[in-house]
């Protein structure tokens, strides 16, 4: 491992904390107390109380409240959840998969038929075809995910009762159903929320691929491959594309925040049991412990994400490896 | 003998929206037998540069070639081929190395690979033996350690090897016709004379025939067999390269001659030929340089001059040196 890459990984632990302290600091400066509101006037057990308020209370000041959830953090305690009744450790261990599974196909979606239609784009501007996938994809980018996502419900779930208007399956699917018949009924859930996110997102690496296609493709290099004969489709992959990635690397690594925030309004409203969907449950209930046990692995998770993408960049752009 | 390229009324332009189109090149005629050095020889926007990318039909979105144009090459017509056709001419038959050696070459590639793309676009050929001829032809073009340049990347090389690495990239596929668009400009003036060097050699080796665009008419000298003199989208002047140097027939010709330093004569001023090149959206009626020559009468403002022959192996287009006086 290279001391670049010591620095940037000592960099994202950094960003980590900060961002985390963040958090922390601007949730404490919530007003009110959650966890009275939700016992109401019985109050409760002392003991139970302060087991409860182990990692975080409304009580402490900033400084504590800083202190105390970091000394939770660090021994792997992410206290309980106020509204689900259940540790927060468990309740992300569920929700972190289905998250994974829908950003990560949105994700492979936008950077494959997305930087496709951009290179096509690219390589046929001023065609109706071109028009109509830009204009398209604008318009999708515009909209609001939630909208989107409502709009895709509307049409595909309840005019035409062609899908599920949410969840992760079926309740009614037989336990003894075949895996095939599991799998099935999975993709039959995931295809709306996961067009809904594609939708709202995929034009952003479209464009920039488009543009960065168009400009390899009036490099002299082109000229100088189809004057060799290379035939046309190696023409757009090796000399078109390939020269073109680099800014889409970049993307790439800010593309994991897009996708978190798509993430929390798409699985609010198909109720996909994931961390977007956490998040926005426990924003809303001031569930504080799940608010911030969420946001750190959000944190965690982009910062994954801008960091292989600075990996990438090294086998990218050959430049930037030998120097 | 048929010559090996028979360039005829070639006519490039381009069409514009308000039904009017520019014309940067008008009418040329040329041929280039096997094995010849043909220079074309003009200023910046004269249309050199078009001239040879229309010969392997590259020409850039938007231009198009007029009804007439003929493009012969051992005798099949190139205007008639349709894209993949073209293929198997492109690098094969007329290979191109351009001006500038940064970014002819893919910055992404390897230039070992790029060029064994010429190879594998023609042959079929292991990977292996696309290797072995990639040294070879690396070896050939003077590259020292070609097995260490060739997994190179091109930010990697000098000018001058990048240039080298154009040329063998240009040599992968044998071609019969090298087209070789100021490939001297975008280099040092010693790299420059290795890489003259360098053509001259592989001519001689290969039997290469090379239509050689440049501005400059020292590296033409002693190099070329025939040189072509182009202006304003016009050949105005053609003949062998001794012959032209000698008795420069056209004004424009003998122009270009006044501004280049010598050192044999004892010129104390270089006379520069007045005005700038018009575009080609302006360019005059009649013969083309009327409104920059000192010879010009009223006949050539309004009637354009044919080439027609002005001496031994000699053609110009001029009115005045055609025996017309008033």
């Amino acid at each position: 491992m290279s001391r670049w890459m010591i620095r940037r990984i000592a960099e994202a632990v950094a960003t980590t904390v900060v961002a985390l302290l963040l958090l922390i600091v601007l949730l404490h400066l919530l007003p009110g107390d959650p966890l009275s509101a939700l016992l109401g006037d019985r109050g409760a057990d002392p003991a139970v109380r302060a087991d409860l308020e182990r990692c975080w209370s409304s009580h402490r000041n900033t400084w504590q409240s800083v202190t105390t959830y970091f000394g939770c953090l660090a021994r792997g305690d992410l206290s309980y959840s106020l509204s689900k009744q259940e540790p927060v450790l468990q309740l992300i261990r569920e929700r972190l998969g289905p998250t994974l599974l829908l950003g990560g196909l949105t994700l492979l979606i936008d950077f494959t038929i997305g930087l496709a239609l951009g290179v096509w784009s690219a390589l046929h501007p001023d065609t109706w075809r071109a028009r109509l996938i830009s204009a398209t994809t604008i318009v999708g980018y515009t909209l609001p995910s939630f909208v989107v996502g409502m709009l895709l419900v509307w049409i595909f779930a309840i005019k035409l009762p062609w899908l599920p208007t949410g969840q992760l399956s079926e309740v009614t699917l037989p336990v003894d159903s075949g895996a095939w018949a599991v799998f099935a009924d999975h993709i039959k859930h995931l295809i709306l929320p996961l067009t809904a996110m594609v939708i709202a997102t995929i034009a952003v690496p479209l464009r920039q691929q488009r543009t960065a296609a168009m400009t390899t493709a009036a490099a002299p290099w082109v000229l100088a491959a189809r004057a060799r004969g290379v035939r046309p489709f190696a023409v757009a992959w090796r000399h078109c594309w390939r020269p073109a990635l680099t800014p889409i690397v970049t993307l790439l690594g800010l593309w994991v925040p897009m996708l978190v925030a798509g993430a929390v309004f798409v699985e609010s409203v198909f109720s996909w049991p994931g961390m977007g969907s956490l998040l926005a449950d426990a924003t809303f209930a001031r569930d504080v412990p799940v608010v911030v046990a969420a946001g750190f692995v959000v944190i965690v998770v982009v910062q994954i994400g801008s960091l292989l993408a600075d990996a990438l960049y090294h086998i990218v752009d050959p430049a930037q490896r030998s120097t | 003998m048929t010559p090996l390229l028979e360039v005829a009324n070639l006519n490039i332009f381009f069409p514009q929206a308000s039904g009017e189109s520019t014309v940067p090149v008008d009418d040329v005629s040329f041929t280039v037998a096997a094995g010849e050095l043909v220079a074309l020889v003009g200023e910046s926007g004269c249309g050199k540069t078009l001239t040879g990318l229309a010969l392997p039909r590259l020409l850039p979105r938007g231009a198009e070639m007029g009804a007439r144009t003929v493009i012969r090459f051992r005798g099949t017509d190139l205007t008639s081929l349709s894209e993949s056709e073209l293929r198997t001419y492109r690098g094969r038959r007329i290979a191109m190395v351009f001006q500038d050696p940064m970014t002819s070459l893919n910055p992404v590639m390897r230039v070992g690979a790029q060029i064994a793309e010429a190879i594998h676009a023609h042959r079929k050929v292991s990977k292996r033996d696309a290797r072995e001829r990639v040294l070879a032809l690396l070896t050939e073009v003077g590259i020292a350690d070609p097995t260490s340049r060739i997994d190179a990347y091109p930010h990697q090389l000098s000018g001058g090897m990048r240039q080298r690495i154009l040329i063998a990239m240009a040599l992968a596929a044998e071609p019969d016709l090298l087209v070789a668009d100021e490939p001297t400009t975008a280099l040092d003036v010693t790299i420059q004379a290795q890489i003259l060097e360098l053509l001259d050699h592989l001519r001689a080796t290969r039997k290469l025939a090379v239509l050689l665009i440049t501005h400059d008419l020292g590296i033409v000298a002693g190099r070329a067999d025939r040189v072509l003199v182009m202006y304003a989208g016009r050949i105005v002047e053609s003949a062998k390269t001794a012959r032209l140097f000698s008795h420069p027939a056209h004004p424009y010709t003998r122009g270009l001659f006044a501004s280049i330093p010598r050192l044999d004569a004892d010129t104390t001023r270089l006379t520069p030929i007045g005005g700038s090149v018009p575009r080609p959206a302006d360019w005059p009626t009649g013969c083309r340089f009327h409104p920059r020559c000192g010879a010009a009468i009223a006949h050539c403002t309004t009637h354009r001059p044919p080439l027609e022959a002005a001496g031994p192996d000699q053609l110009a287009a001029c009115w005045v040196t055609q025996g017309m006086t008033k």
